[in-house]
């Protein structure tokens, strides 16, 4: 590819424009490079265990990403891989992948992925790693699940983490008139859920386009203007490819986050419910670490911070950073983690 | 060189007004959008939609049943289905690894009550050596001081 770009001239607009569009349209490099290997199945979802080539910790880290995206994005490449940072400092890392949906799995709510998922899978990865605890790494909705499954938790759940996680509902961004509509039902799409079961992935896409950015084009602008740069066009490929990959959604999970999440605010009122259990985040006591971004239009901070103060962890520490939503998924251990976490995983000597 | 920054300046340029340009489109899209019009017709298009697709799915079971070939309400219980098998297998895992847990308990314990039992016998046995001396040391004070007498 390097030598065909020779032939280019980059100081033309059509020299950059042929780039670009070679970088759009060209055939996707393998993503999802770490080693790894799946220690168990159910239905789609898939607990993969990634192995450190020297465990340096007792405390493994258990990964829980959201459920609209793929979590190929804490995978890209090996300059790019968060799963690549943790395995490289010496952390076990297990990580569940919820998979792709289908009409059958329609009935799946919140509730269910806590219950017949997570924490399965938190027992699986702690008796394949033989840990006495884990660690719980949510980002976006991942977190949110994390923290409701934290709340019931009866396995030993040491540390939360969680990055850029929606708990807050009260004020979601933007859209406040159709926030009002359906806190007051005058908007109801459970009729159309329950007869459609699942929304394909491209709907979800556009669901979110609509909520933050209904056209989007200035990250093409920013391909041609460093088009030159073949790490970049690289990085932006692949981060491209995921930001349109979205996975489908079950009906009952988008029933369950608009009338518990957006109608009713159970998380922070304390009264949502997992298997007739009370789910409430008064019940966490795990060391808590919150991220958020300066700059998430998707979930701003206010949506995040409150668990600060619903919590009973006597260890609780919240970091506001620079960037946006999918911000913290670097190739390096970011220095948030490095000075949190490694201490409070029981270091081997 | 120059002719190089200059394009570069021109690029980034153009994006950085991009971005200007996109957030107020966007500004604009989602003032238009966040509207009691809108909200009124998007529910009432899903009210409509549901329950066309709700009548459509009834008359595609109903002709499933005349023509006998699977809908895909046929196709879902069936992975439903696996999921409950998938589940079984794991409650019996969940079991099995009790159960393994509580015999090596058992084991363990046995082992221990068992060197317990060891030791105890030990014990016993060297009072037994104790007496056993005992008996030989005064035999054979016993010995020598008739020997003694004999001189």
């Amino acid at each position: 590819m390097e030598k065909e770009n020779k032939n280019l001239d980059i100081n033309s607009f059509e020299g950059r424009w042929a780039l670009a569009l070679k970088a759009m349209n060209g055939p996707l490099p393998e993503m999802g490079v770490t080693k790894r290997k799946a220690v168990w199945k159910k239905n789609k979802a898939v607990l993969w265990y990634y192995p450190p080539a020297e465990k340096k910790y007792r405390v493994p880290v258990f990964i829980i990403y959201s459920l609209i995206n793929k979590p190929i994005i804490l995978d890209l490449s090996p300059e790019n891989s968060m799963i690549g940072s943790f395995v490289n400092e010496g952390f076990e890392v297990y990580l569940l992948d919820f998979g792709e949906p289908g009409y059958e799995d329609g009935g799946i709510s919140i509730s269910d992925y806590v219950s017949d998922y997570i924490q399965k899978g938190v027992r699986k990865a702690l008796r394949h790693s033989s840990a006495k605890e884990i660690t719980l790494y949510g980002t976006c909705l991942g977190g949110t699940l994390a923290a409701m499954y934290a709340a019931i938790a009866k396995e030993p759940v040491k540390n939360l983490i969680l990055s850029t996680t929606p708990i807050d509902f009260s004020d979601p961004p933007g859209f406040d008139q159709w926030t009002e509509a359906i806190r007051e039902g005058e908007v109801d799409v459970d009729e159309w859920l329950d007869a459609m079961q699942i929304v394909p992935g491209f709907l979800v896409n556009k669901g979110l386009d609509f909520v933050t950015f209904p056209i989007h084009f200035s990250h093409y602008l920013t391909l041609l203007s460093r088009v030159e740069d073949p790490n970049y066009v690289d990085k932006w490929r692949r981060i491209d490819h995921w930001t349109k990959d979205h996975i489908p959604l079950t009906g009952a999970s988008i029933k369950q986050m608009t009338n518990d999440f957006v109608k009713k605010n159970k998380l922070v009122k304390g009264s949502i419910k997992i298997k007739n259990k009370k789910a409430s985040l008064k019940n966490i006591k795990a060391n808590l670490l919150v991220i958020a971004a300066e700059n998430d239009s998707l979930v701003p901070e206010k949506m995040v911070k409150p668990i600060m103060e619903l919590v009973s962890s006597r260890d609780k520490t919240y970091r506001l950073l620079a960037g946006g939503h999918t911000s913290f998924s670097p190739g390096t251990f970011p220095p948030f983690l490095a000075e949190w976490l490694p201490e409070r995983s029981d270091p081997r000597k | 060189m120059e002719n190089k920054t200059n394009s570069d300046n021109y690029f980034e340029e153009l994006r950085r007004l991009g971005i200007e340009r996109e957030k107020e489109l966007n500004t604009i899209i989602r003032e238009a959008l966040n509207n009691d019009g809108w909200i009124k017709e998007a529910s009432l298009q899903s009210n409509t939609t549901a329950k066309m697709a709700k009548q459509l799915q009834e008359a595609m079971e109903a002709l499933s049943a005349l023509g006998n070939f699977p809908t895909k309400r046929d196709v879902a219980n069936i992975a439903k289905m696996q999921v409950q098998l998938e589940e079984k297998i794991d409650h019996l895992e969940e079991k099995l690894v009790k159960i393994y847990k509580k015999c090596k308990e058992a084991k363990r314990k046995e082992s221990k009550h068992k060197k317990e039992k060891k030791k105890e016998y030990s014990k016993k046995g060297s009072k037994k050596s104790e007496s056993i001396d005992y008996l030989v040391n005064s035999l054979i004070e016993g010995m020598s001081s008739i020997h003694g007498k004999r001189k």
